[in-house]
């Protein structure tokens, strides 16, 4: 199962979010919307951005970001379009 | 070029370091790699790779209609990536902010998520009915938000991104 790890405000996704995960687990984003996302994760200088470009911008779409990692440095996830969920999980 | 195409090699062993250094298996890859499935999200993928790759980016397109850098990059190459990504928006309009829905869009993004909705339980996941088509399509109109999505069940209760990855290869999202 999903183990939240963090719910931050809007702002916080815009500039990051430093998180990591137990031993074992690997981080996923997750967002929640329509228009355009972007995720990322950042780990030893090295950014992992992933993003989704939809032909028609109203759809709303679920975007999940699986990064291998047990841990990153940081991570982000940020619309621009309307996203009413968002978050960063670590996964068993 | 020369330099993107360094950092992608940069990136490379800087991943590989770095896996070394954790101690990671080689299972823990940036991101799932996958065949993408076909959609609109997926073509729109399609488009911003083929944009970003001929501005000398590696990208892989994935089964969940993303797109990503194949193998990250130097956060030194951060801005640049992200402006060549802008400028590959703006070229196809994506760069747009999303216009309000109208009804018949509304009633036809409704009717599409109930046929995921039915696509998703015949794989065998308890999905709750949804909402009425005229709350739904109100809300979507106002807010954009159908106060229902069949995915929502599946990664709740799922832990594993293969399993998902497969219900949208089975289930595209519309």
């Amino acid at each position: 199962m999903l183990a939240m790890l963090g719910t931050p405000s809007f702002a916080d996704i815009k500039t990051g979010f430093s998180k990591s995960c137990p031993s074992g687990r690997t981080v996923v984003t997750h967002s929640h919307g329509k228009g355009n996302a972007h995720h990322e994760v950042t780990k030893a200088g090295t950014v992992y951005p992933k993003n989704w470009s939809p032909l028609d911008l109203n759809t709303y779409y679920h975007q999940y970001g699986y990064y291998g990692f047990q841990s990153v440095d940081s991570w982000a996830v940020q619309t621009a379009g309307a996203m009413d969920q968002w978050s960063a999980d670590c996964v068993s | 070029m020369i330099i993107k195409r360094f950092g992608v090699f940069a990136s490379a062993v800087a991943v590989a370091v770095a896996l070394a250094a954790c101690g990671a298996s080689k299972d823990e890859n940036p991101a799932i790699q996958s065949t993408p499935a076909k959609g609109s999200l997926y073509e729109g993928a399609e488009k911003m790779a083929g944009c970003m790759r001929g501005l000398g980016w590696d990208i892989t397109v994935d089964r969940d209609g993303g797109w990503r850098s194949t193998n990250g990059i130097p956060v030194a190459q951060k801005d640049q990536y992200e402006k060549d990504t802008a400028d590959c928006e703006a070229k196809f309009g994506y760069d747009k902010p999303p216009p309000p829905l109208t009804q018949q869009q509304a009633e036809a993004r409704y009717d599409a998520l109930v046929a995921v909705g039915k696509c998703v339980k015949q794989l065998g996941y308890d999905i709750p009915p949804p909402p009425s088509k005229q709350k739904s399509v109100e809300s979507m109109i106002s807010s954009g938000n159908p106060l229902w999505d069949p995915y929502q069940y599946v990664v709740s209760g799922t832990n594993s991104s293969a399993e998902l990855d497969k219900v949208f290869t089975k289930c595209p999202q519309p």
